[in-house]
């Protein structure tokens, strides 16, 4: 069924099409989000919020862009927003640790190339990371991924080549190791 | 190495970065559609409240609250539309009016917001942190995050003290079924340092209205 048909039915109050729409687009939205998060009761959480808001404002659709790529952007805000909520609080706990004096000891054991590599693509900078994940881990287009952030084709393209280039950097020390 | 190499093998490895599990699909359409028609405006399922079998009291009235709160916040945010609308530059009474009956509305629903969140608190130190508990927070966080986003909330100090308790709340939903001692300990500590609970009992003028 084309989206606005799906759209108007939702918009008309018939609870079939709002459940037909959830069903075609949860996936996407928890993939997206967990692939953002790692971690499953806050993509859970950001999945909710995602259909929460969807539903609310579904009336503001206009159909410019497809109704996935609306949905997308809506998830990608309230990841993003909910994650700088998350960091803010991690920040304030990891300010308690070190007035206590907990220290961490450090890893002596080098980890496996892959597992420096998810670390790599962690410490990303937000705007590179995301497009890195749409990108490369999830399969977004350029421009699914420009629609859905509100960028020019070509910054998405710019920030996903500057992503690479920052993980081949911090992987610099293992060179040569990728030829498996 | 090669940049076609290093390409080659960012595209494997990368699709194995947080690999998703398979999404509780039917856990969260319930929880969407619970957060729906607790925003629902229908003054029906207030009176209706009571006579659903739950738990505990005063998750019944609370569903009744959230309703008004996304009624007020509705209001507010109508209201606010409609001055930036109308409004022409010289200031009118009627304009007055509306400022003062949204603001009106928004401390109301402020109230019964905090009276709300000062219940969890109380029962925080002698419930469980069970699913029902936790989805309660996960309510009043929402709810929260919808006044600080309300273009109504203009005291400083009441969207301080909300943004406090959105923080509070964020450790609250994130509490294991069997969160040790420790965990509370950490989210009382946190509230003590900020003094949440007098702020909040300062902000609820008569106490909870519920």
């Amino acid at each position: 069924m084309p989206s606005t048909e799906l759209v108007g039915r939702v918009m008309a109050g018939d609870p079939q099409a709002e459940r037909e729409l959830y069903d075609t687009h949860v996936d996407r939205v928890y993939r997206t989000a967990y692939r953002m998060v790692g971690d499953q009761d806050l993509a859970q959480e950001y999945t909710q919020d995602t259909f929460v808001r969807v539903f609310d404002r579904l009336g503001t659709f206009r159909g410019e862009a497809k109704l996935s790529t609306w949905i997308t952007s809506i998830a990608i805000s309230v990841v993003l927003n909910g994650q700088r909520k998350v960091k803010r609080q991690r920040t304030r706990e990891v300010d308690l640790d070190d007035a206590q004096g907990v220290t961490i000891p450090e890893r002596r054991a080098e980890p496996d190339l892959k597992i420096r590599l998810h670390q790599a693509i962690d410490r990303l900078p937000t705007g590179y990371r995301t497009v890195f994940v749409m990108h490369d881990v999830e399969g977004y287009t350029h421009v699914e991924i420009a629609d859905a952030l509100g960028i020019q084709e070509g910054t998405s393209k710019a920030q996903l080549s500057r992503a690479r280039a920052k993980l081949r950097s911090a992987l610099g020390a293992f060179e040569g190791e990728w030829v498996q | 190495m090669t940049d076609d190499r290093f390409d080659e093998f960012l595209d494997q490895a990368a699709k194995e970065y947080n690999p998703p599990p398979e999404p509780p699909r039917e856990a969260m359409w319930q929880a969407i559609q619970a957060r729906r028609s607790a925003a629902s405006p229908r003054v029906v399922d207030i009176r209706e409240a009571p006579s659903i079998r739950l738990g505990r009291p005063w998750l019944a009235i609370g569903m009744g609250i959230a309703a008004i709160l996304a009624l007020g916040i509705g209001i507010g945010r109508w209201s606010g539309l409609q001055t930036k609308a109308v409004t022409p530059p010289v200031t009118v009474a009627g304009t007055d009016r509306t400022s003062e009956r949204s603001q009106l509305a928004m401390q109301l629903v402020a109230t019964m917001h905090l009276s709300r969140i000062d219940n969890l608190l109380t029962d925080l130190s002698t419930q469980k942190a069970d699913s029902e508990f936790i989805h309660t927070t996960r309510d009043l966080l929402s709810d929260t995050r919808l006044l600080l986003d309300s273009p109504r909330l203009t005291d400083p100090k009441l969207k301080r003290l909300l943004e406090d308790l959105e923080t509070i709340l964020v450790q609250i939903a994130q509490l294991k079924p069997h969160a040790g001692a420790e965990d509370r300990e950490l989210i009382n500590d946190g509230m003590a340092h900020k003094e949440i609970r007098s702020r909040l009992r300062n902000a609820i003028p008569a106490g909870p209205t519920a």
